[in-house]
C-alpha cells in the first residue's frame, strides 16, 4: 500500500527475497499505474485501489498475507491480525534504495516476520476441567520442550 | 562463576537483609539483629532508601564486651527495649556474622528470656540463623520464611486453604496485584498469602502513625499454614531451605513450586495452576489484560527485536525477565545473579542458548562482560548505574535495590499488566537513547 512507484518497486524486491506478492494496491495510483502493476504481478494477485480498513482486513485474511507493507495507519491493523509489518511511509528511518537499501528492506521484513511474538499462544491453556487438563499438559510440555531445544 | 578471589560491588545483599523483608510481611512483627549496631543501621538505610519508608530494625548492639563474654545479656536487653517501645505482636531475630562467630545459642537465650520477662512469656519470637559471610539475601529471606512456619505453624482443623508463599522478594505493588487478583477471583479467603509487605513497606501517610505499620500476614494465618491443603510457592526455586518443604514433611500438605508470573508464558502457568486450585475461571479483567499484553508485544516487537540486554538481580526475577526478553525477540546477552545455584544456570540455558550466564557474580564481572560484547540495554537493580554511566548504556531499573529513582514500591512487574509495563519501559529507554543521538 502507498504510492504507485513504491508499489511497483516492491514487487521486484519481494521476488528477490523469494516471497510472493498476494495483494497490491495504492492510494493515489491512476489507470496507467494500474496497467503497469497488472503487467508485473503474477496471476492470482489481488490488485486494489485505495482500500478502506474493512476491505484491507478482508483481503489480508482471504489472501493469507504474512506481512503488510504500508503506513502507520495500517500498522496496528496488521498487528491486531497477527501479521508482520514493514513501514514504507512516514515512520521509516532507513533507506530502501540501492544495494544497501535492499539489505535494510530484507532486514526489516525478517525482523518482523520472524519475531517470536507471532508464535505466542493467542489462547491461554486453561487449568479447568478434564479437557482443559490436557491443555495444561501441553502448556507444561511447551515449557519443557523450549528448554530441551535450547539445551541441544 | 567468578574467577576473581575477591568480590567488588556484589550483585546480592547479605542474609540478615533478606530476613527483614520476610519479617516485615508479618502482622505486628519487628525484626531484631543480634550483632553489632552497624548491621541494623546499614540495612535500615539500604531499605529505607529503596522503599522510601521508615524501616525500623532492632539491634542487640554487641560491643567488645558482649563479643568476648557472649551476647546473651545484650540480646535480652535489646528484646526488652523493643517490646517496651513497639509492643510488637512477634519478633524475628536474625543473627549476624558476629553472633554466629561467637556461637551464641539464640534458642537457649530466648528460653531464658521468656522465664525472666513475663511480658514475653507468650510472645512469638522467631530465631533464624543467618551469618552474612555465607549465602545471600535470597537465602536469608527463604530461611526467615522457613523459620516462621517452623516456629509458628500449629496443627489444627483442616482449613481447606492454599498457602501462597511469595518465595522471592517482590515490590509492595506486586504483592498488592496478587491480592487484588485473589479478590477479583473471589477467593481471597481461600488463600494464605505469606508474607505480605503490600502495606507494611508502602504505608499510607495518616494522622497518627502507628509504631509498627499496619498490615502483613496475620499471625493466626501463619499458624494455620499447617492446616492448608497445599502450598504453592512462587519464586524462591533456587533455595535449599523453604517453608513449603517443611510444611510438606511435617504436616503432609503437598508443596508445589512455580516460577514467578513474569512475562506471558510464566503468567499463563501461574494462572492455569490457580484455575485448578480455585476451580474457577480467570476473571475477565485479567483475560483482557492478557490480550493487551499480546497487543503490546506486537506493538513493540520491532523496537526490541535483536536488542542485546544485560540482566542482573535476584535469581527468580532474572529468570522471569530473561523469559520476557525472549518472548518479544530481544536477546538476553548477559544474565547475572549474585546468588550461586546450578538450578539457575540450567533454567536460563533452557530459556535461551544466547546469554553468558554469571552465577555468584559481582558488578566487576558483569562490567567486564558488558565491555567485551555489544550490549544495548541494562535491566536490573540500580547497582548497575556505574556500568550505565561508564559505558553509556541505558539502565531500566527493576528489583531491589533501586536507590536513585523513586517509585520502587509502586513498580509492578508481575502478571500480564506488569509484563506490559516492563515492555513499555524497555522500549522507551531505547527511544529516549535514540532521540539523544
Amino acid at each position: 500500500m502507498g504510492g504507485a512507484a513504491k508499489a511497483v518497486s516492491l514487487v521486484k524486491g519481494f521476488e528477490e527475497l523469494g516471497m510472493e506478492v498476494v495483494i497490491i494496491g495504492t492510494q493515489t495510483g491512476d489507470s496507467e499505474d494500474y496497467r503497469k502493476i497488472s503487467c508485473i504481478v503474477k496471476d492470482g494477485t489481488v490488485i486494489v485501489d485505495d482500500a478502506n480498513p474493512l476491505e484491507l482486513r478482508e483481503l489480508l485474511q482471504k489472501q493469507k498475507a504474512d506481512v503488510l507493507v504500508a503506513g502507520v495507519k495500517e500498522r496496528f491493523l496488521a498487528y491486531k491480525l497477527g501479521i508482520a509489518f514493514c513501514d514504507f511511509n512516514h515512520d521509516r528511518t532507513t533507506s530502501f534504495e540501492g544495494y544497501d537499501g535492499m539489505v535494510n528492506f530484507a532486514r526489516e521484513i525478517d525482523v518482523s516476520l520472524n519475531s517470536p511474538v507471532w508464535k505466542l499462544p493467542k489462547l491461554r491453556a486453561s487449568g479447568l476441567g478434564a479437557g482443559a487438563y490436557g491443555n495444561k499438559r501441553e502448556l507444561i510440555a511447551m515449557h519443557e520442550s523450549r528448554g530441551s531445544a535450547a539445551n541441544v | 562463576m567468578s574467577e576473581s578471589y575477591s568480590t567488588v560491588n556484589p550483585c546480592n545483599m547479605c542474609m540478615p537483609m533478606g530476613t527483614v523483608l520476610a519479617f516485615k510481611g508479618i502482622e505486628g512483627c519487628m525484626p531484631l539483629f543480634h550483632g553489632s549496631q552497624g548491621c541494623a543501621t546499614y540495612m535500615r538505610l539500604y531499605l529505607a532508601h529503596h522503599f522510601r519508608e521508615p524501616v525500623d530494625i532492632g539491634s542487640s548492639a554487641l560491643s567488645e564486651k558482649g563479643t568476648v563474654y557472649g551476647g546473651a545479656a545484650n540480646l535480652k536487653e535489646g528484646l526488652k527495649n523493643l517490646i517496651a517501645g513497639y509492643r510488637p505482636k512477634a519478633i524475628g531475630i536474625a543473627t549476624t556474622c558476629l553472633a554466629e562467630t561467637i556461637g551464641d545459642d539464640i534458642v537457649q537465650i530466648i528460653k531464658e528470656f521468656r522465664i525472666e520477662e513475663p511480658l514475653a512469656s507468650r510472645l512469638p519470637i522467631i530465631p533464624v540463623s543467618t551469618p552474612s559471610y555465607s549465602g545471600s539475601h535470597e537465602e536469608g529471606y527463604a530461611k526467615a520464611l522457613l523459620a516462621l512456619v517452623e516456629t509458628l505453624a500449629k496443627r489444627g482443623e483442616p482449613n481447606n486453604k492454599v498457602n501462597l508463599v511469595i518465595g522471592t522478594v517482590l515490590s509492595p505493588a506486586d504483592v498488592r496485584y496478587l491480592k487484588d487478583m485473589l479478590n477479583d477471583w473471589g477467593c481471597s479467603d481461600e488463600f494464605i498469602l505469606l508474607p505480605d509487605i503490600s502495606e507494611t513497606l508502602d504505608a499510607p501517610l495518616v494522622e497518627d502513625m502507628p509504631a509498627i505499620p499496619e498490615g502483613g500476614t496475620p499471625l493466626r494465618d501463619v499458624a494455620d499454614t499447617a492446616n492448608s491443603r497445599e502450598t504453592l510457592t512462587i519464586g524462591g526455586r533456587f533455595q535449599k531451605d523453604f517453608a513449603g518443604a517443611f510444611l510438606e514433611e511435617n504436616f503432609g500438605l503437598r508443596s508445589n513450586l512455580l516460577p514467578l508470573p513474569i512475562g506471558l508464558e510464566h503468567t499463563d502457568l501461574f494462572v492455569s495452576r490457580m484455575e485448578e486450585l480455585t476451580e474457577r475461571r480467570l476473571p475477565r479483567k485479567y483475560e483482557a489484560e492478557r490480550g493487551r499484553l499480546l497487543d503490546t508485544l506486537a506493538d513493540v516487537h520491532k523496537y526490541l527485536a535483536g536488542v542485546r540486554v544485560a540482566v542482573f538481580g535476584d535469581s527468580d526475577i532474572v529468570v522471569g525477565l530473561t523469559r520476557l526478553l525472549t518472548e518479544v525477540g530481544a536477546v538476553p546477552a548477559i544474565v547475572a545473579t549474585g546468588h550461586s545455584s546450578p538450578g539457575f544456570m540450567a533454567e536460563i540455558r533452557a530459556t535461551s542458548a544466547e546469554p553468558i550466564i554469571l552465577c555468584g557474580a559481582d558488578f566487576t564481572d558483569i562490567h567486564a562482560h558488558v565491555g567485551k560484547g555489544r550490549v544495548d540495554l541494562l535491566l536490573g537493580t540500580s547497582n548497575g548505574k556505574q556500568i550505565s554511566q561508564k559505558e553509556k548504556i541505558p539502565l531500566v531499573r527493576v528489583g531491589l535495590p533501586n536507590h536513585d529513582r523513586v517509585g520502587a514500591n509502586r513498580q509492578l512487574i508481575l502478571g500480564y499488566e506488569g509484563a506490559g509495563r516492563l515492555l513499555d519501559a524497555l522500549t522507551n529507554a531505547l527511544l529516549e537513547e535514540r532521540s539523544r543521538k
